[in-house]
């Protein structure tokens, strides 16, 4: 009776160990195949996460568009237009960079991300005759409550798998 | 003029301090001269070429290398004779492998910063050897006999005053083998290469000035060709 | 042409996991130690300084507000409206304290109106016996505060000429102040008589009376001759005029307080530094000790073809270096990134002053930190390093 459990706990390790193996080997194979064909999910990351940057403040999580009393435009729909920008921005630059891959890319990726936020809280200032890249001051306000929150997310969700990139590109410079 | 000489060489492993991997060994070699060692797996024939390239020590004896005593010498000072004196091919390929076959020649040129056109002549190897279109390959993706040769390449970039080549032709077929042979026969009559082949392959005994055997550590002269 | 630092390139990038892993490992060290000294010295300089910025010795508000109100108002103001009772300016006068500045100063909020507008503190001056506000004005205004002008903390996003618009009235802006690092910063600063006319008109617009009394002072800052303590002198208000609703706060028990709490986060981020530093030096050690016992037969080969045993140990920490160089460039890059978010976030956080450092600091603190963590990733690999090149050429060469 011992006997055959001894037997039979040998044989469950043995298959426990298989398993183990094969699961530690299957992550390996995946780790693989990311490292491979890396240049581009960093890339191709950014160019989704440009898309989705470039859409939230007019499309996803829109800003109030809503006149002023003198007839001009609030500050958060110039810091619509900018973000959109940068989103576009991001996008070429995931295209631009796709034959030729360069860290370059993503330098530039992390700066119009991280403009996407300097700028809006006066860390950067951009501004123009009648026109400011700024937030409303009330924090019920859509562009204030939605939409900086949803861009920063995705700011710093570029921001992080350019920085990837980037080492990936240092990593692997002219080889 | 002599190049290498052996003077009662014996050599014991500590681990096995009864066996004597090298028993009481004297031999010389003169320049352009060819010596073909054979003998059988574990007879002390990597040892043998180990200790004239001051990887191991002798237990006893005394070796001399183009006049210098390779006893009591500094690392930098061996570095130095390995680099510029010695060819050494080792048993097994054993490359940088993630160098191109041409980087892989010119290395050793590099680590003493040998002057001259360096590319220029590891391209000239290359291509005596045929092997000129895998320049720009890496080890991986080169096969066994071309990679030999490229090691061979290697070790003649320095100019040295004698090539050490290890089991050359173990692992591959015996076209490729012959191949080998006949470019290190080719380099010793037509360019004067001094060369000390050590090998377990019967295939050889057709090389080489002169021929001894190896048995278990004691070197006994076979023939004279 | 081949080199040594070629020959290290290509290690680097034939392990592309494993030199992602030991740059990334660098990079977050450097950012931390850079962001992690940055925000420890600007705060420490920020509770230093408190009370010099202050410019006053001692400051009488409300017997009802606490000290931590106080405090909050003072160093990061939320905008209120609070008045002390009648007369106090008087009643403190009469006191032999040995004063030799004092202002009073009205505390009004503003409301939230439009998008878009400032729910600001109005401060009203009174603009000649100040001695606080004009301290922090870089260039005095070439006649005094007249009625209808502002002078604007530097936060307040507007510039010396235009208009800005409190409870129906447009008010010029005659000045901005420099940095205070204090509740300042997001403060409008008006004269008497213009204060009384916002106050009239913001309890036009609420239809409510902003107090009963009719003293419009809601802090009085002093400022005592030398040689008188400022600590006696609060106690002495306190004990004399403390029945009437007044309470005296000498500013030095500001920093008292803040720098408690200072040495706390203080504390905190040098201990997670710490511990971000040790985890660095395990990681990037155990990578290269692991990378090289694989590479073992490479070394033997780079040796006998007549590598000294330095100039092995230089190739292996060349690669080293050039990992730790990517590391620490990224890491800055990121931590210039981090540093001004970090910046506006830290005094809501907090509750603590902040005043960023001067450019020249932040650069070396930026150089500092990279160094540090090239250093430190040639420390960790410096011991795999030299054990791997103590060993024999023979074991190199056999042990595979
Ligand atoms: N590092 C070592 N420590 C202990 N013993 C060793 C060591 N290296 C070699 N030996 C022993 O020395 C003897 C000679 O070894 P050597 O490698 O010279 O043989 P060989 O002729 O080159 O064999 P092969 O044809 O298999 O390469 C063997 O018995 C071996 O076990
Ligand atoms: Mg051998």
């Amino acid at each position: 009776m011992t006997e055959k459990r001894a037997e039979f706990h040998v044989k469950a390790l043995l298959i426990i160990r298989h398993f183990c193996a094969l699961e530690i080997f299957a992550k390996v194979c995946i780790i693989e195949l990311i490292m491979r064909n890396m240049r581009n999910i960093f890339l191709k990351m950014n160019l989704a996460l440009g898309f989705v940057l470039a859409s939230i403040p007019f499309v996803l999580y829109p800003v109030c568009e809503n006149l002023k009393p003198d007839g001009t435009h609030m500050n958060c729909f110039y810091t619509g237009i900018f973000v959109t920008a940068m989103g576009i921005i991001v996008v070429i630059l995931s295209f631009a960079f796709a034959k030729k891959f360069s860290g370059m890319a993503f330098v530039l990726a992390i700066i119009a991300a991280a403009l996407t936020w300097l700028a809006p809280n006066g860390i950067v200032n951009i501004a123009g005759e009648n026109w400011k890249i700024a937030l409303c001051s009330v924090s019920s306000h859509a562009c204030v409550a939605d939409t900086m929150p949803k861009v920063a997310l995705i700011a710093s969700a570029i921001i992080v798998s350019s920085f990837a990139g980037l080492i990936l590109a240092l990593i692997k410079g002219d080889r | 003029m002599k190049i290498l000489r052996f003077e009662n060489i014996t050599k014991i492993f500590n681990s096995r301090s009864s066996l004597k991997a090298l028993d009481n060994i004297t031999l010389e070699i003169e320049s352009g001269d060819f010596v073909n060692i054979i003998g059988r797996s574990g007879s002390g024939k990597s040892t043998l070429l180990k200790i004239s390239a001051g990887i191991l020590t002798p237990t006893s004896g005394e070796i001399e290398l183009d006049g210098e005593n390779l006893a009591n010498k500094s690392d930098s000072e061996l570095s130095r004779i390995r680099n510029y004196k010695i060819g050494f091919i080792p048993q097994g390929a054993s490359v940088l492998p993630n160098l191109t076959i041409i980087e892989n020649v010119i290395l050793p040129a590099i680590l003493w910063e040998h002057g001259g056109d360096i590319t220029g002549y590891a391209m000239i190897l290359l291509e005596k050897f045929g092997i000129a279109n895998l320049a720009n390959s890496y080890p991986s993706e080169v096969s066994g006999g071309e990679l030999r040769r490229a090691l061979i390449a290697r070790a003649l970039i320095n100019h040295p005053k004698i090539i050490l080549a290890d089991e050359p032709t173990s692992n591959l077929d015996s076209e490729s083998s012959q191949n080998i042979l006949q470019i290190f026969s080719r380099l010793n009559s037509q360019e004067n290469v001094t060369l000390l082949l050590v090998s377990h392959d019967l295939d050889t005994l057709k090389f080489g000035k002169r021929v001894f055997e190896m048995n278990d550590g004691i070197l006994t002269q076979k023939s004279v060709l | 042409m081949l080199s040594i630092s070629k020959i290290a390139k290509r290690n680097i990038q034939r392990k592309p996991l494993r030199s992602f892993c030991l740059i990334l490992t660098v990079m977050l060290l450097s950012s931390f130690v850079f962001i992690g000294s940055v925000l420890n010295v600007s705060l420490s300089d920020g509770a230093v300084s408190l009370a010099n910025r202050l410019g006053a010795d001692v400051m009488i508000v409300p017997s009802s507000y606490r000290f931590s109100q106080v405090e909050g108002i003072i160093l990061t103001g939320k905008p209120s409206s609070f008045y002390l009772p009648d007369n106090a300016l008087e009643e403190v006068q009469k006191l032999d304290l040995g004063i030799e500045k004092i202002s009073p100063q009205t505390f009004l909020a503003s409301f939230k109106m439009s998008c878009c507008s400032y729910p600001v503190q109005l401060i009203g001056i009174d603009y000649d016996s100040d001695f606080i506000i004009k301290h922090w004005l870089g260039k005095i205004l070439s006649q005094k505060l007249r009625e209808g002008e502002l002078i604007i903390g530097n936060n307040i996003a507007s510039d010396v000429g235009e208009y800005l618009r409190f409870f129906g009235q447009d008010l010029k802006v005659a000045g901005k102040l420099e940095k205070t690092g204090m509740a300042f910063d997001s403060s409008v600063f008006v004269d008497r008589a213009t204060i009384e006319k916002l106050a009239y008109e913001s309890e036009r617009i609420s239809a409510k009376r902003l107090h009963d009394s009719s003293s419009r002072n809601s802090v009085i800052m002093l400022k005592l001759k030398s040689g008188h303590d400022p600590e006696a002198a609060a106690m002495e208000i306190n004990r004399v005029l403390g029945s009437r609703g007044i309470q005296a706060i000498f500013s030095k028990s500001f920093v008292n307080n803040m720098s408690q709490s200072l040495v706390f986060v203080s504390r905190a981020i040098t201990l997670s530094l710490a511990v971000i530093w040790f985890l660095a030096v395990i990681i990037i050690g155990l990578l290269f000790a692991l990378s090289i016992s694989e590479r073992r037969l490479e070394m033997g080969t780079l040796r006998y073809l007549g590598a000294t045993r330095a100039k092995l140990t230089r190739i292996m920490l060349s690669e080293v270096l050039m990992i730790s160089s990517y590391g620490a460039i990224l890491g800055i890059f990121l931590g210039a990134l981090v540093i001004p978010v970090i910046n506006s976030r830290v005094i809501e956080a907090l509750r603590l002053p902040f005043l960023l450092s001067s450019i020249q600091f932040m650069i070396s603190a930026a150089i500092i930190s990279g160094a540090f963590a090239i250093l430190t990733g040639m420390l960790a690999a410096l011991i795999p390093v030299l054990r791997a090149g103590r060993v024999e050429i023979n074991d190199m060469l056999s042990e595979v």
